[in-house]
């Protein structure tokens, strides 16, 4: 029993951490149909940003700042330069978005080196919670709580503001959307901002849990893009439910059927996407 | 005026192509010659998504899967079962179409964007596989040892020139037979249903069954390019089979113009060129390769082939300009082949291969500044001959490095190689060094059988055999510390068995207990799966990690709240001097035996560990003190033999001779088997002065990786596997 308490315990904080991966990626699939192979490189950057602070002895709050702003500076500034032009071009955003991939990868060698670092975390969140024979983090319980009231702002956002409605306009039907005057083109990019502003809070997130280091970037995308996949592009019960589910999946599998554990994560996968090619929640 | 090419160019281009292909060999350098190779294989591959992405027009995300499942065949029987180049051919593509025939069922039902994604999923439960499934695919270790093919013909297809022909006709065969479909009606229909899919739908064409065939032809082709990868290289790893290798597929298609064939052929030159050629010149070469994928889709969309369509029909100068600067950077790539070293006749040339990129850079960082700082120390030069030091980036990956060692020993010359970090690596690159003849010094692979089993005759271990430190540690454990039951938990390869066998050893011989064996990948994030799975009545839980591992597991171990109860212990690498600047008080008591720590307290250490904080800012890992006293090994050995390093056999037995009594971790010599006979060190992480040191607890004098037992005997059980010594207590 106990077995399976701190397992599920597990798999759900690994999957609070995919949703504030994946909710953004979600979003910018949904409305902008756009392939991001750089969204690992902004949660990436992220951990390093905060790093970098917390250096300078800046306060964890301030690092979780200061990473995702700067984080959703370049990812404005890649939208504007590249990516809006290449709307509707799979081949195109892929290759584009794989070049600063790894233009990213190597300016963080150089800017940062190649040495693993773990993000300093405040002594609150540091130990753990006991309840019987069992044992919670206290940091995981911290990026469940984080994951929650994400997911609770960006509900409320977009299902109980003006712009929120703007934005599930834009999803379901751009042209008719600029056919009403919403300013897709502003919205457009502020969903692309919000998208990288996530990942990079995840990557700030992870940095005190699995830390900072070189190759973060690409071992967390194929994660990213299965979660949104899975939950169907636009959709944030979607992503949420992916989230979950990979996290559970992850973490069973690896306790479980260590031999085949990737399998069990990509091959359920696989096998839901046969039956809803859109995903769980998407709408083609 | 007509600004455009005359017609009937192409045609001539192609022809002289195919001309330059079949003449070069001998003309050409074998560095060239084996970048060639590797060239026409990927070309396959290119052409092989071509067909998917030029002419049924979706973009895959998956397309590494068929070579990995191709080149995984090869490996597979070849290595275990003897079988033959036909057998492994037939079943490489067999099972690579047969897979595409499932993946196609799923994959089809979408397009556009969900096709990416779907693609992706599938190319990663394959990936999975060859990741995991370490009973069949040896996971992270890889297969090595594949032979070259034997087709019973009068010539050998071991060496370059033959097997660069083979593989020439397997691209022939390819392209033959490719084009061959896609100019048959069903290909038109294909490029029909591209265009517009409804249109053909109406004309009663199947468009699903002819999309299907489409793909699982090119998936069939895929595994027809992995058989012949894994024959050229000589080995399989998951490596082949990551998301990078899809984009960069899908980077040759859409370089050399998707849709044409000959195209995506010239798109996977290019980038191989690149790849290799231009990392030779800068260690920047990922900036250089990522202007590369943005550069293609800016400026050339349609590929150089595209481009230069457009030229021939003179419709556009944007053409022109893009065909004119590819072909351009061409020509600089085939002419730009680093020049040989001969310029600086009368040095000693040292090749260093080692990962400069990726996530091993800063162990490389590491190695190259302690040969640097030797030689600094000595002025450049040893016996009176100035010492000149080239740097090779493997990026981590074996084929790399394997294209690299050539290059140095072939163009530029050295005389003598150090390097590398990964085991797999080591055993890719042993059969070459002898083949070459040339002595490599190895500071860090531990690999054991390097220097047991499987010894390779001009290879010299500089460093230490895995699991040299854990013999003398499993009897202290025992002994000293007192735990009779301990739980290990380990990553998931090759150095990790080793490790824990080791230790397993000696311990239960002691009257230990092993009481559970949790094994972790390679790159595991989260260790809460395996933690919250610890046996909770053991005494102690021994940890082998290996640097970005290492700076996470004692925080997730501390905070599943088992460091209050289960003391940690682990192999050297769980608390080396790589990760200590990045752990906290949670790795402090931790324990652990290695060859070297930076605390050691001898003057020659003390000095050695002054002045590289002071040049570097840093303390001293092992990789470091490794290297450094390798540079000393070089410079002994030249000094025996007087500087006359082009004596190869003379030189390989002065290195086998060299004994250091001062080296910063101590006094060093070879065993008969080629391993260094040095001090163990029992280490405790403790905090002094704010820092976090390994404290010398103990020390076990002149340590033989035989530890207490007659190598005879020694070397009559198997090398430690997961399953060897078998865990009789679990």
């Amino acid at each position: 029993m106990d077995f399976w308490i701190s397992q599920l315990f597990n798999g759900v904080s690994y999957g609070a951490l995919l949703f504030l991966l994946a909710g953004g990626l979600s979003l910018i699939f949904g409305m902008m149909r756009i392939v991001n192979m750089t969204h690992g490189s902004y949660y990436l950057l992220g951990g390093y940003v905060a790093l970098t602070v917390t250096w300078r002895n800046g306060p964890f709050l301030l690092a979780i700042v200061v990473g995702t702003l700067a984080i959703a500076f370049i990812g404005i500034a890649e939208w504007n330069a590249f990516l809006k032009r290449l709307s509707g071009q799979e081949l195109g955003q892929v290759l584009t978005t794989m070049g600063f991939a790894l233009i990213f990868q190597d300016l963080a060698l150089v800017l940062w080196g190649g040495d693993p670092y773990m993000l300093p975390v405040p002594a609150l969140l540091s130990g753990s919670y006991t309840v019987g024979r069992l044992y919670f983090p206290v940091y995981r319980v911290f990026i469940i709580v984080v994951a929650v009231f994400i997911a609770l702002v960006l509900w409320l956002a977009l299902e109980r503001t003006r712009i929120g409605a703007m934005i599930r306009a834009t999803v379901d039907d751009p042209e008719m959307a600029r056919g009403i005057g919403i300013n897709v083109y502003a919205i457009s990019m502020a969903v692309f901002a919000l998208g990288a502003t996530l990942a990079a809070l995840a990557g700030v997130v992870a940095g005190g849990f699995v830390g900072v280091y070189p190759g973060a970037d690409f071992e967390i995308l194929p994660y990213a893009f299965v979660v949104v996949i899975v939950g169907g592009m636009g959709s944030l019960k979607g992503a949420l439910i992916g989230s979950l589910m990979v996290g559970l999946l992850d973490n069973f599998g690896k306790a479980l059927f260590p031999e085949l554990s990737y399998f069990t994560l990509f091959a359920p996968m696989a096998a839901i996407l046969a039956v809803r090619p859109t995903g769980l929640f998407g709408r083609a | 005026m007509r600004r455009g090419l005359p017609p009937g160019a192409s045609r001539i281009a192609i022809a002289v192509a195919f001309l330059v292909l079949l003449g070069a060999p001998p003309v050409i350098s074998s560095f060239l010659l084996s970048l060639l190779t590797q060239a026409v294989i990927y070309a396959v591959l290119a052409m092989s998504l071509d067909l998917i992405l030029g002419y049924i027009g979706l973009s895959s995300l998956g397309h590494a899967a068929y070579l990995g499942i191709g080149a995984y065949s090869v490996g597979i029987l070849a290595t275990r079962h003897g079988a033959s180049f036909w057998t492994t051919l037939a079943v490489g593509v067999v099972l690579a179409t047969a897979v595409a025939a499932i993946f196609g069922l799923v994959a089809l039902r979408a397009t556009g964007v969900y096709f990416l994604m779907i693609t992706l999923a599938l190319g990663m439960v394959v990936w999975g596989l060859a990741h995991r499934w370490v009973t069949l695919t040896q996971g992270d270790n890889g297969i090595s040892g594949v032979p070259r093919p034997n087709l019973g013909l009068a010539w050998s297809f071991s060496s370059g020139i033959p097997f660069y022909y083979l593989a020439l006709a397997g691209f022939f065969l390819a392209l033959f037979v490719l084009r061959r479909i896609v100019t048959s009606p069903f290909g038109q229909t294909l490029v029909g249903i591209r265009e517009s899919e409804s249109r053909m739908r109406t004309l009663g064409y199947n468009v699903w069954l002819h999309k299907y065939l489409g793909f699982v032809i090119a998936g069939g082709t895929g595994g027809f390019a992995g058989v012949l990868w894994a024959y050229y290289n000589g080995f399989v790893s998951p490596s082949d089979l990551e998301l990078a290798t899809s984009v960069e597929i899908l980077l040759m298609v859409a370089l050399g113009g998707r849709g044409t064939l000959v195209g995506p052929a010239l798109g996977a030159v290019l980038i191989v060129g690149l790849k290799n050629l231009v990392s030779v010149y800068t260690h920047r070469w990922l900036l250089i390769l990522g202007g590369v994928y943005i550069g293609t889709i800016v400026y050339a969309p349609e590929g150089v082939v595209g481009a230069i369509r457009q030229w021939t029909k003179g419709e556009l100068r944007m053409g022109k300009k893009a065909a004119v600067s590819i072909l351009a950077a061409m020509v600089l790539v085939a002419f730009g082949e680093p020049p040989a070293a001969w310029a600086q006749k009368g040095a000693i040339r040292i090749g260093v291969i080692t990962a400069m990129t990726g996530g091993a850079a800063q162990v490389g960082k590491d190695m190259t500044n302690g040969i640097a700082m030797w030689l600094d120390e000595h002025g450049g030069t040893i016996a009176g001959r100035k010492v000149e030091v080239i740097v090779e980036d493997s990026q981590g990956q074996p084929n790399i490095a394997l294209t690299k060692l050539q290059k140095l020993v072939e163009s530029d010359r050295v005389h003598v190689l150090v390097g590398e970090i990964f085991a797999h690596i080591g055993y890719a690159m042993a059969p070459k060094v002898d083949e070459y003849r040339i002595p490599m010094l190895y500071p860090v692979i531990a690999a054991d059988d390097l220097t047991q089993r499987k010894p390779a005759k001009w290879v010299v271990r500089t460093g230490w055999a895995s699991s040299q430190p854990n013999h003398p540690f499993g009897e202290y454990v025992a002994k000293t510390l007192g735990y009779k039951r301990v739980v290990t938990v380990a990553i998931d390869y090759a150095f990790g068995w080793e490790q824990v066998g080791g230790f397993q050893k000696t311990f239960e011989e002691n009257g230990g207990q092993i009481i559970q064996k949790l094994w972790a990948p390679l790159n595991t994030t989260d260790f809460a799966p395996y933690l919250s799975q610890i046996k909770r009545d053991a005494d102690a839980v021994f940890a082998l990690m290996v640097s970005i591992s290492a700076s996470r597991f004692p925080k997730q171990y501390q905070d599943a709240g088992l460091k209050a109860r289960l003391p940690l212990i682990g192999g050297g690498t769980t608390f080396d001097e790589f990760v200590l600047p990045s752990l906290g008080d949670e790795a402090i008591g931790g324990m652990s035996p290695l060859i070297y720590s930076a605390a050691l307290d001898t003057p020659v250490n003390k000095k050695f560990v002054a002045e590289y904080r002071k040049k570097y800012g840093k303390v001293p890992s092992y990789f470091s003190e490794t290297s450094y006293t390798s540079t000393r090994w070089i410079a002994e050995a030249v000094r025996a033999i007087g500087g006359d390093v082009e004596n190869r056999e003379k030189f390989l037995e002065a290195l086998r001779k060299v004994e250091i009594p001062d080296a910063p971790r101590g006094p060093i010599k070879l065993d008969a088997y080629g391993n260094p006979i040095q001090n163990i060190y029992v280490r405790k992480v403790e905090r002094k002065d704010g820092e976090l040191w390994n404290t010398v607890v103990h020390t076990f004098p002149a340590v033989s990786q035989f530890w207490k037992y007659k190598p005879e005997e020694f070397l009559k059980q198997p090398v430690y596997d997961r399953n060897f010594p078998p865990c009789k207590h679990c």
